[in-house]
């Protein structure tokens, strides 16, 4: 009897693999980028109210945003899958994993929402 | 493919190794990173709000704050250090015993002279 996931980012394990590499590669372009802006110039209120009201930096911030949501949800899912099991839990081993991964579902699509309307906000 | 396949996840059983050590700080880090998000997205809107809430932050005027950074900054030192060896090793990039004790030592002291750097950024 094999495990059928259902709450996994995509129906295949590859695919998730995949997403989860590119989604990295975002990240790590955007975070670098955001670090080394704060490294490299004097940030005022202004300029930095400038930078993330610029429509490609908006654009690149919520691109990033969804990377980030598919990043983490497929390593939440990863470590909820391994640790909160009835092997090790007992009985309400899928109880916790449900719930946990209930819980980071929507702080992460709430984290999303709530950084988008900041932006939109801020324009 | 066999259904009935050995299991061995009897952790505590295991020998600690610096790759296990390694390797289970890059989840840690990870989640730490995730349960700060929402108090990220929070100083995010704090920073973009007015020139007051900007200086609050810009000025380390509050402590909690300069933690909360310390402490987001420290997870993704070694997320960000230990993730580029999960990269270059899908490549191939020191896939050998020896090469992920070393890949291990790396990630280590790598992640810590990131962490440095930001701390003296946030304190100093």
């Amino acid at each position: 009897m094999g495990i059928k996931s259902a709450t996994s980012l995509t129906r295949s394990g590859v695919s998730d693999w995949i997403v989860q590499r590119l989604s990295a590669v975002v990240l790590a372009i955007y975070s670098t980028f955001l670090l080394g802006y704060f490294a490299f110039f004097d940030v005022d209120f202004d300029s930095w109210q400038a930078l993330m009201v610029n429509p490609v930096m908006i654009a690149s911030t919520i691109f990033a945003l969804l990377a980030l949501a598919a990043h983490a949800w497929i390593g939440l899912w990863t470590i909820s899958t391994d640790y909160f099991t009835e092997r090790h839990m007992g009985g309400t081993g899928t109880l916790v994993r449900w719930l946990f991964q209930i819980v980071s579902a929507l702080v992460l699509v709430g984290s999303v929402v709530w950084a988008i309307l900041i932006l939109l906000g801020a324009a | 493919m066999s259904q009935q396949r050995p299991v061995n996840l009897e952790i505590p059983t295991m020998r600690m190794t610096i790759n296990m050590i390694a390797s289970i700080l890059h989840r840690i880090a990870g989640l730490g990173l995730f349960i700060l998000l929402p108090f990220m997205v929070c100083l995010l809107g704090q920073s973009l709000e007015s020139q007051e809430s900007f200086n609050a932050i810009a000025n380390g005027e509050s402590a909690g704050v300069k933690v909360l950074l310390t402490v987001f900054l420290a997870g993704f030192a070694y997320h960000f250090v230990a993730g580029v060896k999960h990269l270059l090793l899908d490549w191939g990039v020191g896939e050998s015993k020896k090469g992920s004790q070393v890949w291990s030592y790396i990630c280590l002291f790598g992640a810590v002279i990131l962490f440095a750097v930001f701390g003296v950024w946030i304190w100093v």
